[in-house]
């Protein structure tokens, strides 16, 4: 008989790896009781992959849902959750996003993708939690996403290549960008989170 | 570790609902008539606002913690982390209940955000009944587990679900919480009585019921047939309704829930759901009465 943990490693790798001869054997009921297990391959994937979509709708809106749903695959395949709590996971998705093939030509999309990152923490945050984050971006992206966040559609938008030192404040859904100096944003981010390239 | 009867009492008088993010502006602002809300921790545990909201509802409904995280049947063992943060929430809402699976989701490092089948064996019931322990410790009140929805087992299984139930409360003395939509979910795919099921519960271990909408699919396994699938994405059916006013009959007045995750409906539609609930509740407890006088 094998032991608990020989069957939940066969169950993890037919769910993370979509290889289920280890544990077809290990299945009953039914001719073919490991068919059953789609459903909780299903599930694994389809929640993840819909977690991700709902944690980076702007990524989405910029480069459309084909891509990052492309990208959310593998990302789960190669980075399963760590941990229950699910609206933590997608940390590194945007550094994944960046490097899929289909992004080669969109050098500023993984920066997007952390910006939009850090937003949507912000925005769950109160006075008393952690509500304020420093970012430098290489692109003015602060201003893409904010034609995402204030849902206007103009008829042009010049992306230019810049350094931008930002500084992100959010308590209870209001969000503040606040483009900073590099000596000040380097003074003020001492001691609080910063992505710095 | 007991639950106290005047808050299972309280609890029991009218059906509650679980509080999903999307609801919980809408709760906030219009106190729909509810008898209490469970959430699931792990939607709060990085969303401080949400929690500051639910705090608030704290003050106003019972609140019940029923986690989907823990992963009790781990060979791995609990995510200590994890526990401790939830641990926290607790101490911070003072649930009247707080609940889990019998499942698990954790392995190798890897949280696979499912709730999966155990092997009913010898070896299982040891690795709950330690980690129940480990949990019930941690909070310092009892830990009410869950019946599973089921799609498949495990061929290791020396025991059915229904002895493994009795042998866990047996060795640990835990409550249980019989999630009547997954006895019949699970009864349908797995091809045994749901009503059979509900007789043969440990019906004094009962703490609460739980009601919910599923899915019927087409069995891959077997051509033809379908196989029921617990996705909480619409309303309750018309056969749990039954196989509740059986469970009613069994157990007696419970506290029960009714849980919808995903496709949200309204939350008026969800109070329907819970007001259907308490009637059924009420029509099944008076011909309990009426058969034993």
């Amino acid at each position: 008989m094998p032991a608990l943990a020989d069957i939940q490693a066969a169950v993890r790798d037919a769910l993370v790896r979509g290889d289920r001869s280890a544990v077809a054997p290990m299945l009953s009921g039914g001719a073919h009781p490991e068919h059953r297990l789609a459903v909780h391959q299903r599930h694994y994937a389809t929640s993840l992959t819909r977690a991700l979509l709902d944690r980076f709708p702007a990524t989405v809106w910029l480069v459309g849902s084909d891509l990052v749903t492309d990208a959310t695959r593998s990302y789960i395949r190669e980075r399963p959750p760590s941990k229950p709590c699910i609206a933590e996971y997608g940390e590194f998705f945007p550094q994944h996003l960046g490097a899929h093939p289909a992004a080669a030509s969109l050098p500023y999309l993984s920066q997007f993708a952390e910006l939009e990152w850090h937003l949507g923490r912000l925005a769950l945050a109160t006075d008393d939690s952690p509500n304020v984050h420093y970012l430098h971006l290489d692109w003015s992206l602060d201003e893409l996403i904010g034609v995402y966040l204030a849902d206007s559609a103009p008829d042009a938008f010049a992306l230019r290549h810049e350094d931008v030192w930002l500084e992100l404040r959010g308590v209870r859904g209001t969000l503040v960008m606040h483009r900073l100096t590099m000596d000040d944003f380097l003074s003020r981010a001492t001691g609080h989170p910063m992505g710095k390239r | 570790m007991a639950i106290t009867s005047d808050a299972r009492l309280h609890l029991a008088e009218r059906t509650g609902i679980g509080l999903r993010l999307p609801h919980i502006a809408e709760v906030v602002a219009t106190r729909p008539p509810v008898g209490w809300l469970e959430i699931h921790p792990e939607n709060f545990l990085a969303n401080p606002h949400g929690l500051e909201l639910l705090t608030d509802l704290a003050r106003d409904y019972p609140i019940s913690v029923h986690t989907v995280g823990i992963s009790i049947g781990s060979a791995d063992g609990i995510d200590r982390t994890h526990l401790t943060r939830l641990c926290a929430l607790v101490d911070q809402l003072n649930p009247v209940l707080v609940s889990g699976h019998l499942a698990w989701s954790f392995h190798g490092g890897h949280y696979l955000n499912d709730l999966l089948p155990l092997p009913y064996t010898a070896e299982t019931l040891r690795v709950v009944a330690t980690h129940l322990a480990e949990v019930q410790d941690a909070l310092g009140r009892a830990y009410v587990i869950e019946n599973p929805s089921t799609y498949v087992s495990l061929a290791a299984s020396t025991m059915t679900e229904i002895d493994f139930l009795h042998a866990l409360v047996d060795g640990t003395g835990c409550r249980l919480l019989c999630d009547v939509s997954n006895v019949y979910l699970s009864g349908h795919n797995m091809g045994y009585d749901p009503y059979d099921f509900i007789d043969r519960f440990p019906a004094a271990a009962v703490a609460e019921l739980h009601l919910g909408g599923f899915t019927a699919e087409e069995d891959e396994a077997t051509p033809g047939a379908t196989l029921l699938v617990d996705t909480h994405t619409q309303a309750v059916a018309e056969p749990s309704w039954d196989l509740y006013a059986h469970a009613i009959r069994r157990f007696g007045l419970q506290p029960t829930m009714i849980e919808w995750d995903n496709d949200l409906p309204t939350l008026a539609v969800l109070a329907g759901e819970a007001a259907k609930a308490d009637r059924v509740r009420a029509q099944a407890h008076e011909s309990r009465h009426a058969g034993t006088c």
